[in-house]
Formats: C-alpha cells, structure tokens, sequence
C-alpha cells in the first residue's frame, strides 16, 4: 500500500494504482476521456493532468502515473485549468459541429467536457475533415470526422475482444482510426468499441436517431442467451427495448458483450411474438381465452397422468424462481418426468463431474481466468458458444502471459489468440487426448495423486493411451501432447474450459470426466485460482441443474421421454421455452414424438416449429419480460429485471406454470420472487444463505469463488471411435447465434442470415465448390441441401454447420454423434 | 383619528376612480379590437425553414429536453443525403407555457415563438399541433442562418467547405 495526499487528502492506494484511481477513492473527480477503467492505460488526450509536488515543472497525466510513497497531488489550479481548456480548444480545432444530429449528442464525453470548461470558442484554427462514413455493415457505423482519437476502440478490440479490427494510420492531423486496408468495418460486431467510444464517432445502426439518451429508461438485467451471464442494460423507450447499452462501472464481465447480448434482442419486440394463447379445434390451433386454455390443459394432462403418464420438458429460458414452480407442478401432475432442455448433453455436469468432484457446477469463476498461467480449452468452438469467457482468456494471455491450449478438431478465434498452441485433431477425438495428457501426467510423476481414489484402475485403464498411440489415431503430435500436459501440471494457476450444449451431446459425461480427471491430477480442483469450468449453452442452465429440473428416481430424461412418446409410451409431453424439433439431434424422433403423443403442451415465444404440432400454446415472456434471478455458469446468481411489458396477453413462465397448478388442484401461491427464491433455499442448501433482495449488480456466487470438490474420484472412460468416411460432418455454435431464439432477432440475422456448411479451402478446391454454392450433404440416410462457406478454418475432410437454423434440416442428419459420416456433392 | 382614516380610505378610491374615468381606456373591445403584440411577444411556437427552402429542425430532441412540461415530441429519421429531420413532430399547446426555453435551446433556429397568441380552442385536442400545422414556409426572425453552412454533415456543402471551415489539406503537399 502507498499513502498520498491528493487536494490534501489523505490516500492509501495499492501500490498498483495510478493517480485517477487514488483520487477517485476519495471522491475527487478528473476530467478524463481516453480512460476507460477496462482497459490499460494509455495516455493520449491529455485531459486528466494534474500537477505533482514531486514533479514540478510540467503537469502529469494522472490516468497513465502510478502512485508512489508521499506524493502531493494537486488535481485543480488556475494553471491546470487553463492547460485542459487549451487541450479542449486543440480537440475541437477539427471538430465538427454536428452535435444537433449526432446520435451521441445527451452522452457524449466531449460535449460533457466542452460544456463544464465552458469552451464556446478556440483560439486556433485547423482543417476539417471530409471523410466518408463507414456504413458497409449493417450493425455498426464509423463516422471518423467526429473521432477524437482516444484510441478506446483500437485498445478494446485488441486487448479485449482479441479481434484487432482498428488501428491508427496516418499521421499528425491526418490521423485517423481505419480498419485493414481502410476498407470499411467487418468483424464480429461484439459492440465493445460503440461501448467504448466517447464520442458519436462509432454508433449502433440499429438505434440510428431511435431517440436521444434521456429518453431512454435504462434497466439493468441478465442477457437471456448464453450462460455467460453478462451484466445488459435494457434501453426502453415507450415499452419497447430500443437498444442494448453496457454497463462497465458495476456490471458483471465488466460490461463486455458479444454481438447477441448486444444487438440481438429484437426478438424480444418481434411481431410475430405469440400474444394469445392457442387450442387446438377440429385440427386447428385457434386462439382462445386463457381460462379455456389453461382448462383444457389441465384436462389433458391429467388425462394423461392417469393414462402412461407426462414428460415434462424444459428450456433453460426459465428463472430459478420459474423452475421452482415448475417442480411443484410437476410434484402436482405426480410425474417424475421432468428434464431440463439439452438432455444428454449436459450430463457432463450433472453426472460426469459429479461423479469425479462430487459437484455439478464449475469449481472457479469467470474473473480468476484472467490471472491464470495455464488455459486448457477443450474444442474451439468455447468462443463461440461463450464469446465473453473467450474474452477474459484474451486478457489473460495479454495481460498475464497466460498460456493457452487448445484442444480442438478445427482452428477458431482461440486458436488465433497469441501463441495459443493448437492441439488439431481428428474430429470427434478430444477425449482420447485429454487421456492421454492424463497418462502423461501419471507416467512422469507430475501428478498430484494424494487422496484420488480408484488411482490403480484409473491407470490400468490408461494403458492404451499413450502419446504415441494417440498421437498416430489423432493426428496430434505427440510431443506436444506431452509438452502441454506438463504445463498444465506445472502451473500455479491453470484452467480447463468445457462448453455444453444441444449440438455437443456426444459422449458429454465422458468427455467432462475425462477434464475432470486431468483437472484432479493437475491439481486444479478447489486451488484458489484454478477452476474446472464446465459451462452451459443457455443462460440458466446451471440454475436448471442446481434447482434439480432433472428426471427424479425412475423418470425419464428428455431423449428418453422424446422416445418414449414416439413409441407410444408416454401419454402427454408439456415443452417449454424450447424447440426440440429445430434444436434437438434427431429431428425424426422428436418429430414421431410430437405426432404420437396423446396431447401436449408447448409454452414458447414464438409458433415454433415444435409449437405448431402441440394441442395447446401457451404465450409466454422474454427475459426481458420477467423478474427473478438467472445463475450463470460459474455459479453465479444474478438478479433479472422486468424493461417491459409482454406483448398482448402473453404470461410469464412463472405466471403460467402458476396458473396450470391451480387449475391441477395445487392451491401453494407465493407472493412474488423473493418468497420464492426464500422458498428453494429450503431445498438447495447452497442458495439458502442469499437473501434475494441484497442480490447486487455482482450477483452472488453460491459456493464461493473456488469450490471445493467433495470427492476426488476417478473415472475410466473410453474414447468411440467415430464412423470413417471421406468426409465428417460436426456440429456446434456459430458466434451469432444462441440456441434457437436468436434466428428472430434482427441484428444476429444481419450478419448470419442462413445456416451453412463450412468447409477447407482444399475441400473446396476437391470439390470445386465455391463460397455460396448450394451443396448437398448426405449422410444417415438423409440428404439436405446447403450453402456452402469456405474458408481456412477447417481441415481436409471435415464440414462444420450451425445448428441453429431449424428450418435448414440439420438435425435430421445428425442424431447426436460426435461426427456424422457423411457424403458431398454439388 | 381612526375616523379621519375611514372617511380618507373611503373617498381616495373613488377619486382615483374619477380621475381615469376621464382618461382614454386601457382595456380594449377584444376580438372587436385587436392588439399587435411586439414581435418578441411568445405565442404559437411555429417550426422555420432555411433560406433555401430545407426544413431547419434536425430533431435533435434539444427542445423537447428543455421543455419544462414536456410538450414536445418528435421521431428522428434520416434523409437519402445524409439530413436528419423529423418523421414527426408534436407540440401539445394544452400544456406549453410559453416559456420559450425550446427556441431559446434550438441549435438550429427551428423552433421560433410568434406573437400569434389567438390558439384557443373548445376542444382541447385541436391543440395537440402536428408538424404539418407547426412548419412555415419561412425563414421566421433570422433570414441568414443555416445549420448546414457551419455543420460537418457536408449538406449544404461538401464537408469542410462551410464559411468557417478550412477544406482538407494534403500535408505531403508540404513535403520538400
Ligand atoms: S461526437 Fe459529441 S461533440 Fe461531436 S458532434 Fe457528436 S455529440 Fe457533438
Ligand atoms: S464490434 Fe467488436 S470486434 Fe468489431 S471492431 Fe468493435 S470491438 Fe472489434
Ligand atoms: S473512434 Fe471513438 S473510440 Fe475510436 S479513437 Fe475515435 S473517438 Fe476514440
Ligand atoms: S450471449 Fe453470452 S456472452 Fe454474449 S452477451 Fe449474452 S451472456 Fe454475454
Ligand atoms: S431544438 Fe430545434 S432542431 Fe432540435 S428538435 Fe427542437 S426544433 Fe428541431
Ligand atoms: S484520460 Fe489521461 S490522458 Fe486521456
């Protein structure tokens, strides 16, 4: 710690902390514009001067000096003022007058600072620029004549975001930001830079003269895509969410988004919206009363619970508070059948690490990545699937020369991150690998193996796996294998990131127990710093987990039910907040099952595709609709609040679940969330020493920022071999998309209006396929047709689509394999 | 004493009252007659347009923000040359009270008081004003000024080309 005085008041700073930071601990405010608190220093507007005792003789830019042990920090002098006002007149010499039609005018920094230096005039004059503005893509417009060139957007995309879009060119007055080649602005459109411009020089498309920022009534909420869980702000303007903002000053992930939490939630004002609900008469759904709706429902379940019995099936878009409920009804109906959306895939969680740690959850938080020295990421799609964890293992690398590897059967943006070594293999291997770097670790005595149990079998299992075995079925160069195992065990710090989700159903309690038994033999779990992180594709999957909305005793899961209804057995599915005929592999079963159940029940935002075969639809409400709380995938409980209200008659999840139980004779009510979040304390432990109301902007992390494993037991599992064929076929997350709900939001469909299939440019070549061709790829029996996207990403022999365009048949070929064989043809 | 006050307080009164009896009336026969007020005079809020002929308000929301009763609305939009002006505009005069902070916010001289203060109306709706009833054909009190010629929005003329703007130098023209 270091002790200054700052206007004569007394400071003690960690010795890492620069004069702004000192002063703002006190309350002293310094005029700053190129500072942003996310971001290092940088030091280019020369706003922030103040004068040093220590320093006499020139003024010091306090944003960029670090404290040190008695200084004398004066922040306001006649001479001081006079130097920032000259510094002002000097920004505005080129400046143009533009703040009457300049979207940023109302929060604009430098309007901020012209009007409190009172700068109504300037001493020099300057030329003015005549630059064309940057409207190529559809998300975000440049308009470099009112840039001030703090640098916020060069520093964020490369030091956050890892995309490198900008840079200065140019210099003197001519300096100017401009992407590569100064062709116009293409890249993953996360936001971060219109976040970060202070000025109106880079503004989003979408909410182009929407309306001026004291209009807006800003709420701060969870983002209902990915469980990321990043902090949004809801910019609501007469009932309808206009814009997205951020939030870095108190917000989770220090504000960062990605380009679905920022520019994705037009489906939330969508106008196909459902606003009533739907039975269905004579083969048709027809719009009805509530009262009706929820009668008949009521009816046909409890027809059918006395019948072969109920599924009940739901997405991850529900609150803790709405999952709680939905266990009571179920508890109501008298099913056991109760699973939550992603069926075989996150059983990694729920059952993979709870058999190895005793824990279904992360063991580490999303903000301890940053420091640690080691980052295994097992396949490279972890970016797309949870594109603001990849950003925080950018920082790492960046800031703390973190190492990263990464285990994958295509290249990514992780891959491209800074000496980030790739372990490429053949699709559908990973678990052999993360084996064989378990051998590695045992062999060579690097192991911790103090209390894992099942240590001798774990390592007869092994046997087969050793490098070089693995190394010649993977393609993986063994040396490397081993080099990177030894790092992983070697580090102080270190990590291991697994997603999970419908499109990584294969083999997901294997694979998360084969992480989570290098992780034991690392040491990772329950170090401080280090974690285990397993995360979940939707934004409340781990609330799902924790709150236990999986098959209790002999019930059935959701493939086990979807199955079950095919083949007769089950007399009523009720789905909710999910579209298992777009999203779950295997479109034909799912599809059998929706025909051949007895009755059911969709609840959902859209007429879905599963929707459309359902006896009665229930209009439910976004996130952006409801209050409650999310837990994101490190476990952290996050409060949800209500910008809006629901279209037409549209309900809350909560609301209708409510409502059905009544009418099933269940008379339990509870006076709002916090009862109810008050009530699942009751029932999970871990969140009974919360009180809903003291959530803060943080959220609050059940189990502590390292939690501890109850078990240290190791599990042989064993690698399938997927099927060969000339070409494979693997599934995943697109960035621009999450789940199925982002195909009605505008601003993803802008820059991914289409599922594809991506293939290497060799393959390309082989088949004389050019970027856009339509293909066919056939493979299971089933033949679909579509676009083709080429680029270097993939290895020979290897095609990649997003699973999230329903309409495109995906999952009619994929059944949930690792890889699908498959065939090509033009 | 107290009765010398009486009688003083009671007669002064009517005596004033004689006294103007015999003066030229203040009040006038209104709507008879009518008075012109002075051109600065704040009525009916009326939207201008530029010399040359554009409408001036680029909707930037200044007024309404200044409004201290909130009467004014507007949706910005934006023209095939780059123009912002307003989709729509609305004064609601059942609530303004003249205060005149809106033209005194305009950055673009739009928004002018006139001394029209003849806005009446037995249906209070009839005074929700929309833009076609607010916009003249005129350039209002000043007849020179146009954001467009001091704006970088390159409008009225290329960017950097306005009056006070130096053009774009290439500084390699300084080159030796
Ligand atoms: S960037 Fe700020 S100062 Fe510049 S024109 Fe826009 S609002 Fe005005
Ligand atoms: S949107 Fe994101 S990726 Fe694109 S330039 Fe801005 S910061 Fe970089
Ligand atoms: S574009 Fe904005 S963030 Fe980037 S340098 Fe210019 S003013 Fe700063
Ligand atoms: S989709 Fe995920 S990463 Fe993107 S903003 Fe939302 S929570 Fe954050
Ligand atoms: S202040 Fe002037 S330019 Fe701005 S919206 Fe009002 S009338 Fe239009
Ligand atoms: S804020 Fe310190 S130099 Fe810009």
């Amino acid at each position: 710690m270091v002790n200054l005085t700052i206007d004569g008041k007394q400071v003690t700073v960690s010795k890492t902390a620069t004069i702004y930071d000192a002063a703002k601990e006190v309350g002293i405010n310094i005029p700053v514009l190129c500072y942003a608190k996310k971001l290092l220093p940088y030091g280019a507007c020369r706003f922030c001067l103040v004068q040093v005792e220590q320093m006499k003789g020139r003024l010091i830019p306090a944003c960029t000096t670090p404290v040190s042990e008695g200084m004398v920090v004066t922040t306001t002098s006649e001479e001081i003022q006079k130097v920032r006002k000259t510094v002002m007149e000097f920004l505005l010499v080129n400046h143009v007058l533009d703040c009457p039609v300049c979207d940023k005018g109302g929060e604009c920094d430098l309007q901020d600072l012209a009007y409190e230096f009172g700068s109504i005039s300037n001493r020099f004059e300057g030329v003015k620029f005549d630059l064309p503005t940057d409207e190529i893509n559809p998300l975000i417009e440049r308009n470099m004549n009112r840039c001030v060139l703090c640098g916020r957007c060069v520093r964020v995309c490369d030091e956050v975001v890892g995309y490198g879009s900008y840079s200065f060119i140019n210099r003197g007055f001519e300096t100017k930001i401009a992407t590569a080649y100064d062709r116009g602005l293409n890249c993953e459109f996360c936001g971060q830079c219109v976040s970060l411009c202070p000025v109106g020089a880079i503004l989003p498309r979408p909410f182009k003269f929407k309306a001026r920022p004291w209009q807006i009534k800003e709420v701060d909420s969870v983002c209902g895509y990915c469980g990321n869980g990043c902090t949004v702000t809801l910019g609501v303007l007469d009932n309808k969410i206009e814009t997205i903002r951020f939030n870095d000053e108190i917000g989770v992930n220090d504000g960062n988004l990605c380009i679905r939490g920022r520019f994705g939630y037009a489906y939330v004002n969508h106008q196909k919206r459902l606003t009533k609900p739907l039975v269905r008469k004579e083969g048709q759904l027809v719009e009805v009363e509530w009262d009706e709706a929820l009668q008949v429902a009521a009816e046909g379940l409890s027809n059918a619970q006395n019948g072969q019995g109920v599924g009940i099936l739901s997405g991850a878009r529900l609150t803790n508070e709405e999952f709680f409920l939905l266990k009571n009804l179920a508890k109501t109906i008298g099913t056991d059948h109760l699973d939550h959306s992603g069926g075989e895939c996150y059983k990694g969680v729920s059952e993979g690490l709870n058999e190895t740690l005793g824990v279904k959850a992360s063991t580490g938080t999303f903000p301890q990545l940053e420091s640690c020295d080691v980052i295994l990421a097992i396949r490279s799609d972890f970016w797309e699937t949870h594109p603001v964890v990849g950003m925080v293992v950018n920082q790492a690398i960046r800031r703390n020369d973190a190492q990263l590897v990464v285990v994958a059967d295509k290249r990514g943006k992780l891959t491209k991150l800074p000496r980030a070594r790739t372990l490429l293999t053949k699709a559908g291997y990973e678990l052999s690998i993360l084996n064989a770097m378990s051998k590695v670790l045992l062999d060579e005595g690097l192991a911790q193996v103090d209390g894992l149990q099942n240590l001798d079998a774990f390592k007869a299992a092994l046997s087969e796996y050793t490098p070089e075995n693995v190394a010649q079925q993977t393609g993986v160069d063994a040396d490397l294998l081993k080099d990177s195992a030894r790092k992983l065990a070697g580090a102080k710090k270190s990590a291991i990131l697994l997603a999970y989700g419908l499109p990584y159903t294969a083999q997901s309690k294997e694979l998360a127990a084969a992480a989570a038994n290098l992780a034991l033999l690392a040491g990772i779990p329950g170090r401080a710093g280090s974690g285990l992180y397993l995360c979940g594709e939707k934004a409340n999957s781990q609330g799902a987990i924790d709150l236990g909305v999986l098959p209790a005793g002999n019930g059935l899961g959701a493939q086990q039910m979807l199955t079950a209804a095919g083949e007769g057995k089950l007399d009523a599915l009720y789905v909710i907040a999910e579209d298992p005929i777009s999203s779950y592999p295997d479109r034909q079963m799912v599809e059998q099952a929706m025909d051949k159940v007895g009755f059911s029940v969709v609840q959902d935002l859209f007429l879905s595709a599963t929707a459309e075969k359902a006896d009665v639809v229930f209009p439910a409400a976004s996130f952006a609709e409801k209050e409650g709380t999310f837990t994101n995938a490190e476990r952290r409980i996050q409060r949800v609040r209500q910008g809006i209200k629901s279209p037409g008659e549209a309900k809350t999840d909560g609301a209708i679940i409510s409502a059905l139980a009544n009418k099933l004779g269940n008379t339990l009510s509870f006076t709002g969330e916090a009862a109810i979040f008050a009530e699942i304390g009751k029932d999970v432990p871990a969140y009974a020493e919360f009180n809903y109301h003291e959530i803060g902007s943080q959220g609050v992390v059940w189990g502590g920022e390292t939690l501890a494993p109850t078990r240290r037991n190791l599990v042989s599992v064993s690698a399938e071999q997927p099927a060969s064929a000339d070409y494979h076929l693997v599934t995943g997350s697109a960035l621009y998309h999450s789940g199925t709900v982002s195909v009605h939001a505008s601003g993803p469909l802008a820059v991914m209006p289409e599922a594809y299939v991506e293939l290497g440019r060799e393959d390309a070549a082989a088949l004389g396929v050019n970027d856009g061709d339509l293909l066919k790829v056939a493979g299971n029996g089933v033949e679909i047709q579509l676009k083709a996207k080429v680029d270097n990403r993939l290895p020979k022999g290897l095609l990649f689509a997003p699973y999230h365009f329903g309409n495109a048949g995906l999952n009619k070929l994929y059944r949930g394999e690792a890889v699908v064989a498959v065939s090509v043809s033009k | 004493m107290t009765l010398w006050r009486d009688i003083k307080g009671t007669l002064q009164p009517f005596w004033i009252t004689l006294g103007y009896l015999f003066q030229k009336p203040v009040t006038i026969q209104y709507p008879e007659v009518k008075r012109t007020p002075p051109p600065r005079y704040r009525a009916r809020i009326v939207l201008t347009r530029d010399p040359d002929g554009g409408e001036r308000c680029v909707a930037c929301h200044l007024c309404s923000g200044a409004c201290p009763v909130d009467c004014i609305s507007m949706q910005a939009a934006e023209d095939a040359d780059g123009r912002r002006y307003a989709a729509w505009f609305r004064i609601n005069f059942s609530r303004c009270i003249f205060c005149g902070l809106c033209a005194e916010a305009c950055p673009t001289l739009a928004i002018q008081m006139t001394p029209d203060y003849e806005i009446c109306n037995r249906d209070i709706l009839n005074l929700v004003y929309e833009k076609e009833d607010l916009l003249i054909d005129g350039c209002g009190k000043d007849t020179q000024y146009n954001f467009y010629e001091h704006a970088g929005i390159g409008v009225a003329n290329e960017r950097g080309r306005n009056q006070d703007e130096y053009g774009p130098v290439d500084p390699k023209s300084l080159l030796p």
